[in-house]
């Protein structure tokens, strides 16, 4: 065990030093992108006030300099301000709108694994019977269409309908920020159909490409594992293919599965501007897609540290598991 | 008969001199290709595509300096398909004909899936070659650089590139997206070259005295090119989704231009009035590009596969 607990704290060590530079990299780009000083003055400001500004948002001192003062302000939580967004605070719009990108990949995939584990280790089972080709066929389909073509469609035949709703008015009060949670709470049953409303067109679209993509690779994952040894032993020695296929070959094919899933949920809160753009939904994607096309600084550091974060703690958290999983990794200590 | 010419290629490997060796695995790759419906449909979908960006001056002679912009029809409404504008117009405010759009937005995706994977691999080759093969802390330190990109939030960043670089247009946007893709590929020839690099040839290529580049061209490069090149195929459809994304929520390329996601993002405003034809058929072609792409890479990697090659 201590072996694992050096390894542990090594990573975290590495994890730390991996998001402050990724983090002091972007805020170079993003100072590049723009002087941030112009979102506070007009052409007409007179050069005096520029240049009190410039001292009071320590902008006129040099970059690293300029980083280490926004260190400060994140130690003490404070992301400063947006000026993208009526210069509300960036760490309030995260509380606001982070729950809203939450639900939607949340409830995305609650729905998609159990459906794509099912249906992936089937079509693998019965490779090339009739239902192994349609699997195949609309996980080809899924992952053709762009999100936005598919989120197109859902929105044009569906919005006629009232099955989908773009502005909708929550009356219940917000306790968690997740719209459905927060009606539930509030017995709300009406609100509880509008937010579900709301969520159901990207809802539908990022089904349909989670799912195309998770039973492509969860299919391809069984059938490699199916063709292993052990596969064999296992029928040689009497279990049942049942067994052996669910059981055995189901485990081993989670391994890869996992990683990518780490790895696809931190990507899905950036991934959802698209659906969020397509749907009018509020959250994390279009806010930050906003801040970007504006050039709106504090804002774009904000999200790039929570992504990064999320991302290297999920890996983290992902190779600490395997070690409990998986006796055989061990952490390249053997090498 | 192809038991036959899988063992030939066994036993006459070590006698056999590296080109025609590599020639009949090429000529092999192309029987595994003839053999599988799926891949056909896939390559002629792909041709298909190229011709269409090949002819497209003969198809939409263009009529103003710059060819990427959709000629112009003021109307109030988009216009449904007709005889003038085969698949309809976008109306306002670029009041570009879709068919024009379309097919010269196929040869723009197709510069753009050339140009960024051409960057990409290259850069990819060279880095990922110099980490593999010289190992070590250069190794270690140069890897630490490639997984910092996979950390970051490829769409937020890539909004900021394309910004810092300032004027939109199609090579902001291949650099914007190189930046952030070669990556993959350092990693991958990384890999392969780790792979490769203890083989007994390569020892052999060491001992008689060649120069490390004639090592790495010669010897270690053309035995794991195959693996890169099927990452460069697979990307190659990915490559468009994503840029088309990007010019769907509005970065990267301006308003007007022939690029299937700008005149998809027109299509929106108009949907649930029902000018569904901006959005449907340049949908469609993305759908296709992408579905051929994706067939080739799918036959290539089961082709290129040793377990799935020792099974034919």
């Amino acid at each position: 065990m201590k072996v694992l607990h050096k390894y542990i704290l090594k990573r975290l060590v590495g994890s730390f030093v991996t998001i402050s530079i990724i983090i002091f990299v972007v805020f170079t780009i993003s100072r590049m992108a723009g002087d941030p000083i112009e979102a506070y003055v007009t052409p007409e400001t007179p050069p005096e006030i520029v240049e009190l500004i410039r001292k009071k948002y320590h902008l006129d001192q040099p970059i690293p300099i300029q980083f280490i003062y926004w260190l400060q302000g994140v130690a003490e939580g404070d992301l400063g301000r947006a000026f993208s967004r009526g210069e509300q605070p960036v760490t309030e719009m995260i509380a606001r709108y982070l729950p809203y990108s939450l639900e939607l990949n949340i409830y995305s995939l609650i729905l998609t694994l159990p459906l794509s584990f099912w249906i992936g280790t089937k079509a693998a089972i019965k490779k090339d019977s009739l239902f192994d080709h349609l699997t195949r066929l609309f996980a080809i389909l899924g992952r053709c269409l762009p999100g936005f073509f598919t989120g197109l469609l859902i929105l044009a035949y569906l919005y006629p309908t009232g099955w989908i709703v773009v502005d909708p008015r929550f009356t219940f009060p917000r306790v968690t920020g997740l719209p459905t949670i927060d009606a539930l709470l509030d017995r709300d049953w009406a609100g509880l159909l509008e937010a579900i409303k709301y969520l159901s067109g990207p809802l539908i679209t990022s089904f349909i490409g989670g799912f195309a993509s998770n039973t492509r690779i969860l299919r391809s994952n069984i059938l490699e594992e199916l063709s292993k040894d052990y596969i064999n032993t296992g029928k040689a020695k009497g279990l049942s293919n049942d067994y052996v296929e669910k059981k055995y070959a189901r485990r081993n094919a989670m391994i890869p599965f996992i990683t990518l899933l780490g790895m696809r949920f931190a990507g899905m809160l950036s991934g959802s501007a698209i659906l969020e753009a397509v749907f009018n939904r509020v959250g994390v994607g279009s806010i930050s897609a906003a801040a970007a096309s504006a050039g709106d600084h504090n804002t774009i550091q904000a999200f790039t540290m929570i992504y990064a974060t999320m991302l290297v703690l999920a890996n983290l958290i992902i190779d600490i598991t395997y070690g409990f999983i998986d006796p055989r990794i061990r952490y390249g200590e053997e090498k | 008969m192809s038991q036959q010419t899988e063992q030939q290629d066994i036993s006459e490997e070590t006698t056999m001199d590296d080109w025609a060796y590599r020639k009949q695995s090429l000529s092999f790759i192309w029987y595994r290709i003839r053999k599988s419906p799926l891949s056909l449909l896939g390559l002629s979908v792909i041709f298909f595509f190229i011709i269409l960006g090949l002819m497209a001056p003969l198809i939409c002679p263009p009529n103003s300096p710059d060819p990427y912009r959709m000629p112009k029809t003021f109307s109030r409404l988009p216009l449904p398909p007709s005889k003038e504008h085969p698949f309809g117009t976008t109306g306002p405010v670029t009041y570009g004909d879709i068919f024009y759009g379309v097919i010269w937005g196929t040869r723009y995706s197709l510069m753009l899936a050339f140009s960024i994977t051409g960057i990409c691999f290259t850069t990819g080759v060279i880095y990922g070659g110099i980490s593999g093969f010289y190992g070590g802390k250069l190794d270690e330190l140069m890897m630490r650089i490639v997984e910092l990109f996979y950390c970051l939030p490829n769409l937020l960043v890539m909004m900021v590139i394309l910004i810092a670089l300032g004027k939109r247009g199609f090579w902001t946007m291949v650099i914007a997206y190189a930046i952030l893709a070669w990556p993959g590929y350092a990693r991958v020839v990384r890999g392969e070259i780790l792979r490769v690099k203890n083989e007994l040839y390569v020892e052999a290529a060491k001992s008689i005295g060649l120069s490390d580049i004639q090592i790495i061209l010669g010897h270690i490069l053309p035995n794991c090119i195959y693996t890169v090149g099927l990452m460069a195929a697979m990307r190659m459809g990915t490559i468009v989704l994503s840029t088309s994304s990007l010019a769907f929520l509005g970065v990267g390329f301006s308003p007007g231009t022939a690029e299937w996601g700008i005149i998809m993002s027109e299509g929106r405003n108009w949907l649930l009035q029902g000018s569904w034809w901006i959005t449907v058929y340049p949908g469609i072609f993305i759908a296709f590009y992408v579905l051929g792409w994706t067939l080739v890479g799918d036959a290539l990697r089961d082709i290129l596969d040793p377990k799935e090659r020792r099974k034919v």
